[in-house]
Order: C-alpha cells, then sequence, then structure tokens
C-alpha cells in the first residue's frame, strides 16, 4: 500500500488561521483533518452578564470580513427575544446592507483568495502587472459593495448604524440616488466576472452531499429571512436549529463541528443558497448563468 | 532605492484589520509601488521570512504560543506596528480576562485538555512597539499615515486628544448633553473623525484611552446618568479593559 501525508501548515488566503493535513493511500484521500489553530476567544462565554444592546456589537467581531451577517443575526435573535417586530422599512435596509457585504465579500473571495490559484499566482497583488483591468474591475466592484455598506451601516468593517429596533441614522436620498447610479453601471463588471469565472477550468468534484440553507418562504431570494432546509428533507424554523444541528468539540481544532442530527457534515454558503433557490434568482441572474452555462444544482464544490 | 519590505502578521483576531488593508480600493495600486508586502498571508502564498522594515501585527496574544510568535516577529522587524484594538489592548478578546479560564472554557468545549489560553493582551505586553493604529476596526486612512511617515522616516500624527475633541471640530450636536446617550467620547482616542456621534450613536470606546483622559471623572457622570455601577463597568471593560486608565474608569484599582 503506497501511503503518503501532504502537510499545509499555514493556509493562505483564508479569514483565519488553519493548517491542513492530509493521508493519500492508493490514489484515494484517506484521511483529512483541518487544523483551525486560530485561538479561541471564548464569546459564548463573554457574552454571558453583557447587556443585550452590546450583543450584536461584540458578536459582529466574530468576523471582521462577514461583521454585517453576524450583526444582524444577533440583532434579530435579541428581538424575537424581546418580541420586538422591525418595521418594513428597517428590514428592506436591513436586507440592502447583507446584500452590501455579499458583493464586497464574493468579490474579495472570487478575485483575491480564489483567482490567483486558477491564473497561476501568489496573490492579487501580483496579478496587477498582467491582469492590471481584472483587478481593477474586482475593486471597482468591491468598492461598490463597501460604498454601499458605508452609506447604510457609516463603516464598512463593523458598521454602527444597526442596532436592536432598526437603525440610528438612515443614509440620505442623494446618496441612495448616486449609489443606484453607480449600480446600474456596475452590472457590465458583474456580467463580466460571471463569464470569467464560468471560463475556468475546475476540477470535477461532482459528488454527492447535503447543502443546506435558507429558503422562502417568503416568496423571494433569501437573504435575511426564511427558513432552514437541505437537499436531504431538512425543513426547520430558525428556533429549531439546535433540535436539528449539533456541535461537536474535535481535539485537532479550535472551531466546533456541526452536523446534521443522525447523518453526517454538510455544505453551507453561495453554493447550497443558490442550489436551493435558483428559481427565486432575479431573472437577469438566471440569464447570466444559462448564458454561460451554468447549471443549478451543482453538486461540485469547486 | 531598494522598496522597503512590510509583513503583515495575525494573531488572535478577526482579520477585519487586515481587510481594511485590502479595503483600500483606490490608494492600493500607489501604495504597492512605494512598499514591498513580501509576507501577508491572508491575501499572498508567497511566505516570506524577513527581516521586515515595517511589520504590522493585527490581534492579541491569547496563548503561549503566540507569546513565542511576538517575539520572533519583533526580531525581525526594524519598525513594529500595533494594528487595531486587539494588538494595542488585547481588544474584545480582553472581555474575557475578567472571568476564571477554566469557567470560560466548560462554555464552549468538551475535551479540555485540547484548549490552551492565556489571558489576552495587547503585543506591548510582551515586545516594545514602535507606533498604535487603534480602532476596532482601524482607520484606513491611519494605515496610510504610518507607511508614508515611515517612508519619510518622520513620526506619524496619529491623534492623542480624545473624540470630543473631533466631534467638536465637525460641529456635531453633542449626544451625550443634549439626549443622556451616555458616550465614551471624552476619554477615547481620536482619529475615527467621531463616527458613531456622527450617525446618532454614542461612541463604545472601541479606540482605548485618549492621552491623560479622565475616566474616574466620566464614571461619575455616568452614575448620575443613571447607569448602575455595573453597567458603567460594562462601558469601559470592552475593547480596552486592560489599560489602567479604563480599570480605573471600571473602579478596578
Amino acid at each position: 500500500m503506497k501511503e503518503k501525508k501532504i502537510k499545509v501548515d499555514y493556509m493562505a488566503r483564508v479569514e483565519g488561521e488553519a493548517a491542513l493535513d492530509i493521508t493519500v493511500s492508493n490514489g484515494e484521500v484517506a484521511d483529512l483533518k483541518l487544523n483551525v489553530f486560530e485561538p479561541a476567544r471564548f464569546f459564548e462565554s463573554f457574552l454571558i452578564g453583557r447587556k443585550f444592546d452590546e450583543v450584536p456589537e461584540i458578536a459582529s467581531r466574530i468576523c471582521g470580513i462577514c461583521p454585517v451577517s453576524h450583526m444582524l443575526t444577533s440583532i434579530q435573535a435579541v428581538e424575537d427575544a424581546l418580541e420586538i417586530v422591525p418595521s418594513g422599512e428597517t428590514m428592506r435596509l436591513r436586507k440592502l446592507l447583507a446584500l452590501s457585504q455579499w458583493i464586497q465579500s464574493h468579490t474579495l473571495h472570487t478575485y483575491m483568495l480564489a483567482l490567483p490559484d486558477y491564473f497561476g499566482y501568489q496573490s492579487v497583488l501580483n496579478m496587477i502587472p498582467e491582469h492590471r483591468e481584472l483587478v481593477e474591475q474586482a475593486l471597482r466592484l468591491k468598492k461598490l459593495g463597501n460604498d454601499l455598506t458605508v452609506a447604510i451601516g457609516g463603516r464598512e468593517v463593523h458598521p454602527v448604524t444597526p442596532v436592536v429596533g432598526g437603525f440610528t441614522h438612515v443614509p440620505p436620498k442623494d446618496v441612495v440616488k448616486d449609489l443606484l447610479k453607480r449600480f446600474k453601471e456596475a452590472r457590465k463588471d458583474a456580467q463580466n466576472m460571471v463569464e470569467i469565472t464560468a471560463q475556468i477550468e475546475l476540477p470535477d468534484f461532482t459528488r454527492d452531499f447535503e447543502y443546506v440553507s435558507l429558503t422562502s418562504p417568503p416568496q423571494e431570494y433569501p437573504v435575511i429571512s426564511g427558513i432552514i432546509a437541505s437537499n436531504k428533507g431538512l425543513k426547520f424554523k430558525k428556533d429549531e436549529y439546535r433540535k436539528n444541528i449539533h456541535e461537536v468539540h474535535v481535539p485537532h481544532s479550535n472551531a466546533l463541528h456541526s452536523f446534521v442530527k443522525g447523518r453526517s457534515s454538510f455544505m453551507v454558503g453561495p453554493l447550497a443558497r443558490v442550489n436551493l433557490n435558483y428559481s427565486l434568482l432575479a431573472g437577469e441572474a438566471r440569464r447570466a448563468a444559462e448564458k454561460n452555462g451554468l447549471k443549478f444544482p451543482s453538486m461540485n464544490p469547486f | 532605492m531598494k522598496k522597503p519590505t512590510v509583513g503583515v502578521f495575525k494573531f488572535t483576531s478577526d482579520g477585519g484589520c487586515q481587510l481594511q488593508i485590502l479595503n483600500l480600493e483606490k490608494e492600493l495600486f500607489e501604495l504597492l509601488k512605494l512598499i514591498d508586502i513580501t509576507y501577508f498571508p491572508m491575501a499572498s502564498r508567497n511566505f516570506g521570512s524577513g527581516p521586515f522594515d515595517i511589520g504590522f501585527v493585527e490581534g492579541a496574544v491569547t496563548c503561549t504560543e503566540e507569546i513565542i510568535k511576538i517575539k520572533e516577529i519583533r526580531k525581525k522587524c526594524r519598525i513594529l506596528v500595533a494594528l487595531g484594538s486587539c494588538a494595542c489592548y488585547g481588544g474584545i478578546s480582553s472581555i474575557k480576562n475578567q472571568r476564571p479560564q477554566r469557567e470560560l472554557e466548560e462554555k464552549v468545549y468538551t475535551d479540555l485538555t485540547a484548549v490552551h489560553s492565556t489571558k489576552a493582551y495587547g503585543i506591548d505586553q510582551y515586545v516594545k512597539v514602535d507606533a498604535y493604529v487603534r480602532g476596532c476596526p482601524i482607520d484606513k486612512t491611519e494605515f496610510v499615515e504610518v507607511v508614508k511617515s515611515t517612508l519619510l522616516e518622520i513620526k506619524p500624527n496619529l491623534r492623542p486628544h480624545s473624540v470630543c475633541v473631533e466631534c467638536k471640530l465637525r460641529e456635531y450636536p453633542c449626544i451625550f448633553l443634549t439626549e443622556g446617550k451616555v458616550c465614551m467620547g471624552p476619554v477615547t482616542s481620536a482619529g475615527c473623525g467621531a463616527l458613531c456621534p456622527s450617525k446618532h450613536r454614542a461612541c463604545e470606546g472601541c479606540r482605548g484611552p485618549a492621552s491623560d483622559p479622565n475616566t474616574p471623572s466620566l464614571a461619575r457622570t455616568m452614575l448620575e446618568y443613571g447607569l448602575t455601577p455595573e453597567e458603567v463597568r460594562l462601558k469601559f471593560i470592552k475593547y480596552a479593559g486592560e489599560t489602567q486608565a479604563f480599570k480605573e474608569g471600571a473602579g478596578i484599582k
């Protein structure tokens, strides 16, 4: 039996610190350990005893790349506990704020964290001499997402205006109008992004797995509300999360591992969400996918 | 002239301050003409071994491995900059320092033999630091200021005064006096442009103490405005609870 070990001591271009140990036996992956050695911070413990209105502010600091998600999630959790029903305007602004982070974060992921691997560079910074236009396009899209986060939230990393009950400040009309114009112009960049990523030759790692995401109702592409579902029959409300998903502490990692109860690990994130909600995507997004030969659901994590 | 080399290092933190570097969408190209970033794992898999002219450290030191690592990094960097409130003071992670470690661990993990964590401190608990870029997260323009002044071999213009000064200069109405929103602005270091008060929200002290702050006086005022002693303590023990000034505000000797 031929056995080979691959050890990646420090994974680059991800948020957080992790190592990867892979054991390959006769050409098959026999064992794989993702060791998140990023030291623990104990949010679950030190949040106890804090005031309710500090929770979103502190929980936001779980991640500097997706602070909006942590902030909006904890705001909604506190509101549910206190039986506060936010206004329609608040919910629409929150949705827009969440989308602004997706634009920033997905652009960061696609161009800056993933693309250098496919293009054979060490980083996006090394791509500048030969792919300047592409990098400029990435920075333009990223900035647009960030500018919308700033307009609504006050700051791109760890916004300050979202609070339990609503917002402390809403963007003035002229700022919104200006952004709307820029977003219409940015469609070209976004279309181009789909074309570029569709042309990349991806490893075919198609296999069966469970993916979990928010889904409707309400009858719209889920961003900050909905029920939780999977392709293997999960369907539950957010307050039933602990009944359906359990977390396990594995000794080789500081990050807890989550499993569907009675089953196995699962995938979350954009692919899971598109797979479950493809028909709810905006027409233009679906047309862009069809035009470029992208089919969903996709069982290839690449 | 050889371009100065720059390293960006991560300790216990959320990556937000490093992202602020990548968020310099307008300035990034210009900046890269002047400096050579040779270590920045979040952006590149080129792991340069140093030495570095400037080392930016994000994050608090919260375990023995990190104590060893920060000492090694110090040796490799001519100028060492604490990037963000975690590296400056311990940041949000330092809230945990108020509780016994064992109690913290039991709430999160099942196998405690696999967990090893020390109290969370800023990096100057262990090494000499040449400059502090405060904030949770940092202000991007202050990062540029530190790079620029290092290139010019001059002292960076980082503001020592309080958020109140910036708030007044921008003529924002005082939300503390007019609306009774209890604000950390009087004792917190400026540089954010009084962002929170400008958005109708009280300052939470994310940039740590300003120079010579009168924290016991602010704590007394907070009590007059109806906060309980415990609520006052929570205000000071958040981003910079390990600093002497904020400890005094919290009523800790």
